[in-house]
């Protein structure tokens, strides 16, 4: 157990994954489920609908990663400290 | 002119596998994890690269060219959501435990933090026993590619001089310069079956008059294949197969790269590039799958993507595509041998034939002879077995999600058990091994009675099932010995503190930090329940005579 707090970069977080972070979480893997494009057999921008649905899901899934690691980064894990 | 472009691309892996050889320090530490010095573009190149199998490449086109785009949207897509989440909570957290305690070994942090020696060996077995048939899948898939390139069964090389070149250059620049070298390589090798892809994709699909000409034909002649929505791919299968990519989370192999990162900020990079790599790799290999159904219909034997090269394109291409098909396997290939070299070392020779006490250059030799002796055996076993391991890909991977809830609770439940651990490593080691046995008989897709899940689900479901049930069953460990395994606490110590300093009696204390504890096992039992009871349900509402009359 360390006796003194380390020091800390940005204001100290409550938890270490805030809560928002499993809301982002959950509407990603809604998201992910694609209930609502299964029968559409369109092609838009040379692929088909949902094929890009998913390819879409997958540039905007790299934004919700950027979030988590920028917003949402546990700060012992850069404490590099001796234990 | 292939042959040549293969030997070249052999020939440059070689050179820079020694290359970061010589940068060796020559400690043990430097051979399993390099030091722990990986910064960031090389852990991602790395990392992407040892997840990418022959499977992302020729099964993923061969899958895409027969059941159309849902491809992606279950198997690309989902890896792109769960991969770097798995990264993010698990990866992170396991390679802060690593540097912290000095593991070199996932059975060293469990022997540590369950204490118990049953649960430790029994780890390593099943580890090992699933990372064998996706080995063989490297092996083979070598084999195949080559032959497949060259002309074909009858014509080109035959099958066993892929594989032999494939192990032999592996043993080559693993022995040599161990993670180092794995790592450099790799990102040499995701490289280049990144621009390969995209340099096939662009020219197939200009001799079919552009992608969305191409995508138009196949509409015309098989229309299910651009929609999602095919009778036996449920939401139910989409939603299971997200549990398919849990896997990484378990990997032996994706654990030794973690640890060799340098800091934990690395990993930013990874996180958030994952779900691009994926795109850039699944989406020409899926399309072009698509694509393969104009001109020839179903059903093709063979890679269909190999077959499009070779028409398409002159013979440079065709041996870009085999390098390329060599990179995606000896990625992983590598990865998952040096990860069985360092286990046997760390976690069976030292322990229990030197009681701990082994000098590292000592592990570094023994480490090495075993890399020689897994080679040699995934070599011998791959020409000898007949049976196609293709299919045994998901199932390898569908044990390893089976053991991601003992992970996630060594991790964040304090209060999970060595005996919780240990039922569920034996409730997916049985569940696994009677579904594997029960598939056999049904022709296709296995789903559990039909319904569309997954057999991964039934595992995943058991095993946190036992988890819970075997923890809660016995005494808690020692707090005080488990809190070395958890970030320090700081904000909640200071809680406690100040509600003692209050005046907040003991038991209240001690009902808020045991509440706490439950609530995620709570979590986990209903979570174990829902899933295992929508199948059941669905099973029980099966129509008999439409399921007799589908046999």
């Amino acid at each position: 157990m360390p006796t003194h707090d380390p020091p800390r970069p940005s204001p100290p977080s409550p938890r270490t994954y805030p809560r928002w972070t499993i809301a982002l979480i959950a509407m990603a893997l809604i998201l992910h489920l694609n209930y609502w494009l299964w029968d559409h057999d369109g092609i838009v921008m040379g692929l088909p609908v949902n094929f890009l649905y998913h390819v879409l899901l997958s540039l905007l899934l790299s934004g919700v990663m950027l979030l988590l690691v920028r917003r949402a980064w546990p700060a012992y894990l850069d404490d590099e400290g001796p234990e | 002119m292939i042959l040549t472009v293969i030997v070249l691309y052999l020939a440059v892996v070689l050179s820079v596998g020694l290359l970061a050889h010589r940068r060796s320090r020559g400690t043990g530490e430097d051979f399993y994890v390099a030091s722990r010095s990986i910064g960031p573009f090389i852990l991602l190149m790395t990392l992407f690269g040892t997840n990418m199998t022959a499977f992302s490449i020729l099964g993923a086109s061969g899958e895409a060219y027969r059941e159309g785009v849902l491809v992606y949207a279950l198997m690309g897509s989902s890896s792109a959501l769960i991969v770097p989440l798995v990264f993010y909570f698990v990866g992170t957290r396991m390679w802060w435990l690593g540097k912290r305690h000095g593991y070199l070994t996932q059975v060293q942090f469990f022997r540590d933090r369950y204490g118990s020696e049953a649960l430790a060996v029994g780890l390593f077995a099943v580890l090992v026993i699933l990372l064998l048939p996706y080995v063989l899948i490297g092996v083979k898939g070598g084999g195949d590619a080559l032959a497949a390139v060259t002309g074909g069964p009858g014509v080109g090389l035959p099958s066993w001089v892929g594989s032999l070149a494939v192990c032999s250059v592996i043993f080559i620049y693993v022995t040599f310069g161990g993670m180092r070298s794995t790592a450099w390589v790799n990102t040499f090798q995701t490289t280049v079956f990144m621009v390969v892809g995209a340099v096939a994709f662009l020219v197939i699909t200009r001799s079919y008059g552009g992608l969305a000409e191409a995508m138009e034909q196949v509409r015309r002649s098989v229309p299910q294949l651009v929609m999602v929505g095919q009778d036996r791919h449920t939401l139910l299968t989409m939603a299971s197969y997200l549990l398919v990519p849990l896997s990484v989370g378990v990997f032996p192999h994706i654990f030794s790269h973690w640890l060799s990162a340098d800091h934990a900020k690395s990993f930013k990079t990874t996180i958030v590039l994952y779900p691009l790599c994926i795109v850039v790799v699944w989406v020409p290999s899926v399309a072009l799958g698509v694509i393969g159904n104009i001109d020839h219909p179903q059903p093709f034997a063979g890679p269909i993507l190999v077959q499009l090269i070779l028409e398409n394109s002159g013979g440079v291409l065709a041996g870009l595509l085999a390098a390329g098909i060599f990179a995606a396997i000896m990625s992983s290939l590598d990865s998952q041998t040096l990860a069985v070299g360092t286990m046997f070392t760390q976690d069976i020779v030292r322990p229990y034939a030197f009681g701990g006490e082994l000098p590292e250059q000592k592990q570094v030799l023994y480490s090495r002879i075993f890399i020689v002796l897994f080679l040699a055996a995934a070599f011998v076993i791959s020409q000898i077995t007949t049976r196609s391991i293709f299919s045994l890909g998901v199932w390898s991977l569908s044990g390893y999600a089976g053991l991601f809830p003992l992970v996630v609770a060594a991790l964040y439940w304090r209060r999970s058990s060595a005996t919780g651990a240990l039922a569920a490593l034996v409730t997916t080691a049985v569940l696994w091994t009677v579904l594997l046995v029960r598939s056999q008989s049904v022709e296709g897709v296995y789903t559990i009675a039909g319904s569309g899940v997954m057999p991964v689900v039934l595992i995943v479901a058991g095993s946190v099932t036992a988890l819970v049930i075997g923890s809660l069953a016995r005494p808690a460990l020692d707090p005080a010995a488990v809190e070395r395994f958890f970030p320090p606490a700081g904000r909640k110590s200071r809680e406690i503190g100040l509600r003692m300093a209050l005046g907040a009696p003991k038991a209240g204390i001690s009902k808020l930090v045991l509440g706490q504890g439950l609530r995620p096992a709570g979590w986990g039992l209903a979570m174990g329940f829902v899933l295992a009871y929508l199948p059941a349900r669905r099973a029980s509402r099966i129509d008999p005579v439409a399921a007799l009359r589908a046999e």
